[in-house]
């Protein structure tokens, strides 16, 4: 079961079999992209999944299939950005979610979650890459730390995200 | 059956338990993984997320804190990579915490962030994030303040509330980064919150700190932190004064110790502004032409002697008596008797176990031969089913109560004898309800059920019990009298409940009894108790692990003043004075001729002021004892003590009772001497000087000797307590094997006979403590009140304490703490009598009989039955013994305090 939302014609839910591709969903299920714009990113799995580009369009999506691609199909959510959307505002937007959604009990997701949000402040102003890597490199630790899956989400979205784009670039 | 296995921590080969705790385990073997949300007295949260370990197998880093060790395990503890992740997570804790500048506790997280080099914030790599919420302060309690800027979100202190002490009242609010701490509706003040302090205890930092003395306390003045026994009620907790320029300016749990581990109640770690006050006594005075005036130490004791002696060489001996004090340590009380018996020549001492548990202590040596508690404080956790019967426990023994609690969450059932609703009647599966006075024929009734079901344990009863079988028969022929539904009509209980109690208590495998003042202050005190015994000897419910019979003792000493001899028929250790060869052996060790010692028994509490009243005793000496407050009948006392020839009163502050002294010595508080304690599972407890006397105030044991002395007489060789100690020890069988060096650490429970007997856990597993061996059964019929309720008095005052005031209230009133949670006498009344004859709450009211009158305040509240009245005996201005009877049991001589008809007016 696959929900396809965002820059489609035809946003919707979807029972398919697994092993069709992202363009497959765009095109066959779901008529396009919204205004015919160019596909520029698509995350697989809701907040707690991963953004993939274009390159990764033909991919077959199923669980073995994308695992070992270091990327995820979580719930089937699927939002589809166009070139006119921001996957750093995207990141941003879902980080504010996980800072929000943290309930506070251990410390990595409660002070780790803030700090990403800190560090997108920081990118913003500064484009520093490096600033890019950081980021990375905290959600990792949390990844480790976390009591919960929350905090041990955040390293999903921002390590496919810092993959495929350029975040230092706000792209 | 605990399994043992071997683990391997950083290439060290550790034995365990299997199913320990992990973190525990590494530091009980000096490998001192960091770790802030965990604490041994409380389940693993694993929040902190500092205790990171890697355990070979295990994919990912394993929090050690919730991790069970297993056979094989191999884990790493430290290495650069978990190293690197601890301080990751330090440095983020310190990103959102105020660092502790005030100096006002030991701070955890700050001695960890020295540990990883991180107590420098120019070293540190992330921003501020402090939420919103970490700017509030809540200083609404009158016992500390929770400022969350330091607060690290542990989930220790809520813990501390809810498993250490099991009440329940902190929970967080907000949440992620806003989350913080609050008491009920997040107002500590209004909150149910008791002010035990645990939270305080266990807080690693200093987000919760004590609220007195915060603007003076600091960690570096800190001169000696001396550990001690609570000076308040009988649990017998131990503590640890710190001290600043002389002064206790905070009392914090000893943690590890028995009987209390760590835990304390508002009273034990607040209670001590009294210590310090402004009243206290300093100097010994002298009533001349009504007023008092300063004299010196050696015009004092000159006088003393020599009153005493010429009322002794006037009228007798026996013209003299001494009230001795459950607030003074062994060593004083054991003194106080040896003077009586030998300088003065008389057994006319006692003091107020009279008035609390004589008659238990009375049943119990007659049934079972130990007047004290047959278990060991944990078995009030362990047991299966708790009978707690008259006793206030959660208000009156506040510790022993964490024990029930703690119990109850594990599946312990508990029943509730009361006639007034107590805060544990919520954790009870059975509240039997009965009116006043009428708990012989309720017991009776529960063993007409245990009987008529076949509930009895005829082993035990061939075994253990005097004449078995028999003696069992004609204990039954009584009780069959006293059918479920003749008892609903004595007791007002319904008989379905009545039933269910019986069964549960007779087929539970272990039912232990905790009995207090609502059995033992009444005429019928011996006979309740006699009751409670029979039920368990018939059961078996004793005599075994985790069941018996306990009375919790409503003072820090009162079981130890008794087992040292302060008792008109008894020597130290229970030794009955009227038996010539006891003369001899006690004389011995005394070194004075047997004929010397009074052989008459003496006379008790009440009968000593009865004799004042009538003139046949002329003379007193009072230490620690305010009898014009805790006497039954107080206008009887107060007649008595106006006519009384010569009054000596020792005590620390002026009291009811001093006004009425020729002489006044200034004495001292428990902090300031050493010495022992006994609790309430006979703990033999060690008491410790942590401050000087004020003024020319003097140890207790020191006015003894000096007046022994001035009297001409040695009373031995007692140069401190640690002497007297030693040679109350020679007389006390019980106590033989117990030393101060033994009790450095941790108390010892008698009966400890030699010095390499561990002491005595449970007592009366192999025999009980009478002649025969054998507990003997007292069938007791259920007999009429002399007192009820009639037209002209037409309600039954029942009296009792609170949690926050204590006894006469002498020290507790001079708490500020204590006093912002409770300062005023009240009456509890129930609606249908308020509707009745139109009284509504906080109306003032006027409560009087024939013996006197005192005025107070109406509370309507069904906690009480209809007819009955409570009221705290605390309070001097509304004092209570205005109304009690000086009636007595005949067997212990207790007064019924607990049963005065009154009338209710408006005032």
């Amino acid at each position: 079961m696959f929900t396809v939302s965002g820059k489609v014609k035809y946003p919707g839910f979807f029972e398919v079999e697994t092993g069709l591709t992202v363009r497959d969903l765009i095109e066959g299920f779901c008529g396009g992209m919204l205004d015919d714009k160019p596909f520029k990113a698509a995350l697989l799995g809701g907040a707690a999944g991963t953004f993939i580009d274009k390159s990764m369009l033909d991919m077959r999506l199923g669980y073995d299939l994308l695992r070992e691609q270091g990327l995820t199909l979580g719930s089937g959510a699927v939002v589809v950005l166009d070139e006119h959307d921001s996957v750093f505002g995207m990141l941003d937007n879902i980080l504010h979610f996980f800072s929000h959604e943290s309930c506070g009990k251990c410390v990595p997701c409660r002070i780790g979650t803030k700090q990403l949000l800190l560090l997108m402040d920081e990118i913003r102003q500064s484009g520093n890459p490096e600033k890019v890597k950081e980021l990375v490199a905290e959600t990792e630790y949390m990844a480790l730390s976390s009591l919960c899956p929350l905090g041990q989400s955040p390293v999903l979205p921002v390590r496919s995200a810092a993959r495929f784009f350029n975040l230092a670039s706000c792209e | 059956m605990k399994k043992r296995i071997t683990l391997t921590i950083d290439g060290k080969s550790i034995s365990a338990f299997a199913g320990e705790n992990l973190l525990q385990v590494a530091r009980d073997h000096q490998i001192d993984i960091p770790g802030l949300c965990y604490h041994k007295k409380i389940t693993p949260t694993g929040a902190c997320r500092l205790c990171v370990t890697k355990v070979a197998g295990t994919p990912g880093l394993t929090m050690a804190c919730t991790t069970a060790v297993q056979e094989g395990m191999v884990v790493t503890a430290f290495d650069p990579e978990l190293e690197r992740n601890r301080k990751h997570t330090l440095d983020y804790l310190l990103a959102e915490h105020r660092e502790e500048k005030e100096n006002l506790k030991w701070d955890e997280l700050h001695a960890l962030s020295v540990r990883y080099g991180l107590d420098d914030p120019k070293v540190r790599s992330y921003p501020s994030v402090r939420g919103k919420a970490n700017f509030h302060v809540d200083a609404s309690s009158p016992v500390l303040v929770y400022d969350a800027s330091k607060c690290i979100r542990c989930f220790r202190c809520i813990k501390a509330c809810d498993e250490v002490q099991g009440k329940n009242v902190l929970s967080f609010t907000e949440r992620g980064l806003d989350s913080y701490i609050i008491a009920g509706f997040n107002h500590w003040g209004s909150s149910e919150c008791d002010g035990c302090g645990e939270c305080i205890q266990l807080c690693p930092t200093a987000a919760l700190v004590e609220k007195p003395n915060r603007e003076i306390f600091h960690l570096e003045k800190i001169e000696r932190k001396v550990t001690t026994t609570c000076p308040y009620c009988g649990v017998g907790c131990q503590m640890e004064l710190w001290i600043q320029e002389g002064k206790i300016v905070r009392i914090t749990g000893k943690e590890g110790v028995s009987p209390n581990d760590g835990r304390l109640c508002i009273k034990g770690r607040f209670g001590y502004d009294f210590v310090h006050d402004a009243s206290r006594l300093t100097t010994p005075l002298i009533r001349e032409h009504g007023v008092f005036r300063e004299a010196s130490w050696e015009e004092a004791l000159s006088l003393i002697a020599e009153k005493f002696t010429s009322i002794r060489e006037t009228y007798g001996a026996d013209a003299l008596a001494g009230y001795a004090s459950a607030k003074c340590t062994n060593e004083d009380n054991y003194l106080f008797q040896k003077f009586f018996r030998i300088v003065i020549g008389t057994n006319n001492i006692d003091y107020c176990t009279r008035l609390c548990h004589a008659s238990t202590v009375t049943a119990m040596l007659k049934a079972i031969g130990d007047g004290a508690g047959s278990n060991s404080i944990e078995d009030f956790e362990t047991t299966d089913c708790l009978f707690v019967a008259g006793n206030n426990l959660i208000e009156t023994h506040p510790v022993t109560a964490t024990y029930v609690k703690r119990g109850k969450a594990k599946g312990m059932k508990i029943i509730v004898v009361d006639p007034k609703w107590t805060p544990l009647v919520r954790y009870a599966d059975i509240w039997l309800q009965p009116k006043s006075g009428t708990d012989v024929a309720l017991i009776n009734g529960l063993m007409y059920v245990i009987i008529s079901r076949n509930l009895v344990d005829e082993t035990f009863i061939r075994t253990r019990v005097e004449g078995g079988m028999q003696a069992f028969q004609s204990l039954k022929a009584l009780v069959m009298a006293y059918p479920p539904e003749k008892v609903a009509a004595i007791t007002g209980v319904p008989a379905e409940k009545l039933i269910s109690a019986a069964i549960l208590f007779a087929s539970s495998s272990a039912s232990m009894v905790a009995t207090g003042m609502g059995m033992s202050q009444q005429v019928t005190g011996t006979h309740n108790v006699f009751s409670l015994l029979n039920m368990c000897l018939i059961t078996g419910q004793i005599g075994k692990e985790r069941a018996g019979i306990n009375p919790p003792r409503g003072q820090n000493n009162v079981q130890g003043a008794t087992d040292v001899g302060v008792s008109p028929v008894n020597y130290p250790g229970y030794i009955p004075v009227t038996r010539t060869g006891n003369r001899k052996y006690v004389a011995e060790v005394w070194n004075v001729s047997p004929d010397a010692l009074p052989g008459k028994p003496g006379l008790t509490t009440v009968e000593i002021m009865q004799a004042v009243h009538r003139g046949s005793v002329k003379g007193m000496y009072i230490m620690g004892e305010n009898p014009v407050v805790t006497d039954p009948n107080q206008n009887h006392t107060r007649e008595a003590l106006e006519n009384i020839d010569f009054l000596v009163v020792q005590d620390i502050f002026p009291t009811e009772t001093t006004a009425y002294a020729n002489v006044i010595l200034p004495a001292s508080v428990w902090a300031e001497k050493e010495g022992t304690f006994v609790n309430s599972d006979r703990r033999v407890l060690r008491v410790r000087k942590a401050l000087e006397l004020p003024g020319e105030a003097r140890a207790d044991w020191q006015i003894i000797l000096a007046v022994a002395q001035a009297m001409g007489v040695s009373i031995g060789t007692c140069s401190d307590p640690e002497a007297i100690f030693d040679e109350l020890t020679r007389v006390t069988p019980m106590m033989a094997g117990i030393s101060y060096d033994r009790i450095a650490l941790e108390g010892i429970q008698w009966p400890c006979p030699d010095k390499d007997h561990p002491g005595t856990r449970t007592l009366f597993l192999e025999k009980f403590n009478t002649p025969s061996g054998k507990a003997i059964l007292h069938p007791v019929d259920y007999v009429v009140q002399n007192e009820h309720v009639s037209e002209n008095y037409p309600f039954l005052l029942n009296s009792g304490r609170i949690l926050y005031q204590y006894h006469s209230s002498t020290m507790s009133r001079k708490v500020k703490a204590l006093n912002a949670f409770e300062n005023a006498s009240y009456v509890l009344m129930n609606p249908l009598d308020a509707a009745k004859y139109g009284f509504s709450t906080g109306e003032r009211v006027k409560v009087s009989n024939v013996r006197g009158t005192l005025f107070s305040t109406l509370r309507v509240s069904d906690e009480v039955l209809a007819h009955e009245l409570f009221m705290p005996w605390h309070f001097s201005e509304s004092p209570v013994n205005a109304l009690t009877r000086d009636e007595l049991d005949p067997y212990s001589k207790i007064a019924p305090f607990k049963l005065s008809a009154v009338k209710v007016e408006k005032a």
